[in-house]
């Protein structure tokens, strides 16, 4: 595509953001969104109450009304009122999902005790998905994969709560190695992974969060993800300073073998001022690799700011081994109100990465080194009233230093983009269109998609689409232009509030051989 | 080779604009948004509440419905036409007559700054009967003399408001369900529309702490991970099980990161014949060697035969060879070769 058409591309999606939001009409979203700042303005508020209006009088608490503020509150008077003399009590409180009509109703601002929470003790998610694939070629593969994520007891109401998640896989033929699948890979035919299964201690003093068992950690500057124990402290202070502390066995699913690697860590977070967080992370991971032994400490800082509603700004920072790693940075803007989100990101990787610990790999045994490289990144989100929704995006990526250019170290650029029109031109019809374009030299993949889905009733929905992706690319000096078209077609149905059924098929169309796919997915919340 | 050749002019042709005219294209966008967002703030005639405040009107005389329904009372012409019809004169701009405010047929024109979804629940009657003062929301509407944002009520706000409102025996509620009729646990918030599953991620790596969209209200740490075990990229399709995924990790390996670990990875691999060792990739010809080229380690081969041995091992030059000699006045000619002809330097290996 020429030059001029992406910086239209651009352009175009600036005035679209701009021009879109809401319309007048709209039911979706207030009329107007209010950017209120972080800061609420406090307003000293000399009112004496409610206007005096011909209403029965009601037996309702006095209000504190001179101590109102923007973003503060009028605080219900006379706390100390036994239960039973406040409206709305005798009559075992009122629904707070019926508004009041009548002035004489008891309610005000719901006096009521929060109902007791009904979540039963055991609930979860099972999913199971059979898939089918065969090629006219003549070969076949059968797969099931059967999820289950359950959490037991509650934290409200128990002291110890338990989270279990797990997948059970299946090569129904037999190990077969017709189409490729992680399953085929393993010595079984039938393969258990568990991915979490931890218990919590809800009522430990000093500590919000005790937790033994598989688990995972998302916040560090990379997952972890061991058997061990975490500790966590309540806030701590004005600063909300929590620390904590985790070690344990590195979890290892595909290694296929007992291991005793191994990682523990230690972190710190407060808001050290108004609209501010700051996170610091040590992490030491040990790990037998293909190519030794390898020790690996890393160190981070996060910062975080909020500008303004909805506009952040954060950043991290690495170091590796004592040498730094990688920074990254970026700035957000999000406006749920008006569907509206901004994004400019920038990362550079500081440090050639090599043979590391498995949480910090960049896959050396396959691509070798990975070298420094710096990425910007840009992105538009908005929605166009109430049925079009648009978003796009570039990223541009540099290798710092040409000579380190190569077979798995690229520059690129990459343009997406994709539009949605829901609900129009009738209802319950939406229209997907996508875009995907990576450049990056003698290297590009192009991927165009349709996809279009009616709502026949209230729990069926039927989709189709199609995308066609081209693959171009080098292999021995001889440049490959291949392509890959893809259609399908799915039902969902929904027969209870909480079974999900699907049933799709695909045929894709490639240069390698024609692929037809059958899947059947069920999935029960209970 | 040029394929591999870095610093070849003609592989920098690039066919996006230049950073300079990116960065200009970006700017355009930002502006765009900052423009369109900014310019319609203040749109519309002004309505002064600070000059009728002054007048000794109390908000409930044109907000009349406030204290006995749901609804705030937005006034209607014929109530404001009640003072004005004596006041206003022919010399009155039309900008400043109530009429300005009102379209044909009855109706505010000015966009209502505190209007709710239709699926959001909220009661005047109940917080004036809980005798809050129009303030405690609004703001001092006695100083203003322009309808803005600022009488909005943000979500924030509300909660705010309930959650210091309530004591040890009474407690005001603060669940979904107290303000909004659509939500529950199977029914997403009207932000969840329009592509949701497919742009989700970027909300959430905006990691805002906004309430709005704030995945906790609803959604554990275990409901991503559940849904993302279960559900593959729509690029993951058959070609790119058997080749298109190196094709993709070879631009950009950190997007594979995301979910893949190294392990995972070299199991597949471990075990997996790529399409391309077929026909006379190997032995006798090695066809494979057209793909080779010095350092060993840079080449895919590497990917697999991490054990194979090196190629700067093979039998060296006898001792009458020397490097100036043309190697394939003989070899390929009237010797026949162990292995195909990459063009390349034979003194690269055979030393």
């Amino acid at each position: 595509m020429a030059p001029a058409r992406w910086l239209w591309l651009l352009v175009a999606t600036g005035c679209a953001t701009g021009a879109g939001g809401p319309g007048p009409e709209s039911t979706d979203v207030p009329d107007e969104v209010t950017l209120d700042a972080v800061e609420f303005p406090v307003r000293e508020v000399t009112a004496s109450g409610p206007p005096a209006v011909d209403a029965p009088a009601v037996d309702a608490p006095a209000v504190d009304a001179p101590a109102v503020a923007r973003g503060g509150h009028a605080r219900l008077q006379d706390p100390e009122a036994p239960a039973g003399q406040q409206p709305g009590a005798a009559e075992g409180g009122e629904s707070a999902a019926t508004p009041a009509t009548d002035p004489e109703s008891t309610a005000a601002l719901g006096t009521t005790q929060q109902p007791e929470s009904a979540e039963s003790w055991f609930r979860g998610r099972w999913s199971t998905r059979y898939w089918l694939r065969w090629t006219d070629s003549d070969q076949k593969e059968q797969n099931i994969y059967s999820t289950l994520s359950a959490d037991l007891f509650d934290a409200e109401r128990d002291g110890i709560t338990a989270h279990v998640t797990g997948r059970v896989v299946g090569d129904l033929d037999g190990r077969s190695q017709n189409l490729p699948a992680i399953v085929n890979t393993f010595d079984s035919g039938v393969v258990g992974q568990l991915f979490d299964a931890y218990v919590d201690f809800h009522d430990v003093s000093g500590l919000g969060v005790v937790r033994v068992g598989r688990q995972s950690i998302y916040d560090a500057p990379v997952v972890a993800f061991f058997d061990g124990v975490r500790l966590e402290s309540e806030p701590i202070g004005s600063r909300e300073l929590i620390v904590g502390a985790y070690g344990g066995l590195s979890s290892r699913i595909y290694e296929g073998q007992t291991t005793d690697d191994w990682m523990t860590g230690a972190y710190a977070e407060l808001r050290p001022w108004s609209g501010g967080r700051a996170r610091f992370d040590y992490l030491h991971l040990e790990d037998r690799t293909l190519f030794g032994n390898e020790e690996n400490d890393l160190l981070g800082v996060g910062l975080w700011q909020q500008l303004a509603e909805g506009l952040q700004i954060d950043g991290e920072y690495t170091m590796l081994d004592g040498e730094s790693r990688d920074v990254r940075s970026r700035l957000s803007y999000y406006d749920a109100d008006a569907d509206l989100q901004l994004q400019l990101s920038y990362y550079q990787l500081l440090e050639t990465q090599r043979n590391l610990s498995l949480e910090l790999d960049p896959y050396f045994a396959i691509l070798q080194e990975l070298f420094p490289y710096y990425q910007f990144g840009a992105m538009a989100s908005t929605g166009l009233g109430e049925h079009f929704q648009v978003q796009s995006g570039v990223d541009i990526r540099r290798v710092d230093d040409d000579d380190d250019v190569g077979q798995f170290n690229r520059d690129y650029e990459r343009v997406y983009a994709n539009l949605t029109v829901a609900d129009a031109p009738w209802d319950g019809f939406s229209l997907t269109l996508l875009g995907d374009f990576w450049m990056s030299g003698s290297r590009t993949i192009d991927t165009l998609g349709v996809d279009v889905t009616q709502e026949i009733d209230e729990d069926v929905e039927l989709a189709a689409g199609t995308y066609y992706s081209l693959y171009k690319f080098d292999a021995f000096a001889v440049t490959e232009r291949e392509d890959v078209r893809t259609y399908y077609v799915r039902v969902t149905h929904e027969p209870t509030e909480n079974v999900d059924l699907e049933l799709s098929y695909e045929l894709e169309d490639t240069d390698i051989d024609l692929f037809h796919g059958l899947r059947l997915r069920g999935v029960w919340r209970f | 080779m040029a394929l591999l050749n870095p610093t070849d002019p003609a592989r920098r042709t690039r066919r996006l604009p230049t950073p300079k005219a990116l960065a200009i294209g970006l700017l355009a966008t930002v502006a765009g948004c900052a423009f369109f967002a900014l310019s319609d703030a203040d749109s519309g005639p002004a309505f002064n509440h600070k000059k009728h405040a002054e007048e000794g009107l109390e908000c409930d005389m044109c907000h009349d419905t406030v204290s006995s329904e749901d609804a705030p009372g937005m006034p209607v012409l014929d109530a404001c036409m009640q003072c004005h019809s004596g006041i206003d004169t022919e010399e009155t701009p039309p900008e400043k007559q109530p009429s300005a405010f009102f379209d044909a047929d009855g109706k505010l024109v000015n966009p209502r700054r505190t209007r709710l979804s239709d699926e959001v629940i909220f009661s005047h009657l109940r917080h004036v009967n809980a005798e809050l003062d129009c303030a405690a929301c609004h703001g001092d509407m006695t100083e203003s003399e322009r309808v803005d944002d600022s009488v909005a009520v943000s979500m924030a706000d509300c909660m705010a408001c309930h959650e210091q409102s309530s004591t040890p025996t009474r407690q005001v509620p603060n669940d979904c369900a107290t303000c909004h009729s659509h939500l529950g646990p199977n029914g997403a918030p009207q932000t969840h529309d329009h592509n949701w599953q497919r742009r989700h991620g970027q909300v959430v790596r905006a990691h805002t702490d906004g309430l709005v969209n704030q995945c906790s209200l609803c959604h554990t740490e275990a409901s991503c991970q559940d849904c993302h075990r279960d559900q593959q990229p729509q690029s993951h399709n058959n070609y790119f099980r058997l080749r298109g995924h190196g094709v993709h990790a070879s631009v950009d390996r950190e997007s594979c990161t995301a979910c893949h670990r190294t392990d995972f990875c070299d199991r597949c691999h471990r075990e997996s014949v790529p399409l391309s060792h077929a026909g006379s990739f190997g032995a006798p010809r090695n066809n494979h060697c057209l793909g080779c080229h010095e350092p060993l380690r840079s080449s895919s081969c590497y990917t697999c035969h991490k054990d194979a041995p090196s190629h700067r091992m093979a039998p060296p030059k006898p001792p009458d060879h020397v490097a100036s000699m043309n190697c394939r006045l003989c070899h390929g000619v009237g010797l026949t070769l162990p292995h195909v002809d990459n063009g390349s330097d034979c003194n690269a290996c055979h030393r």
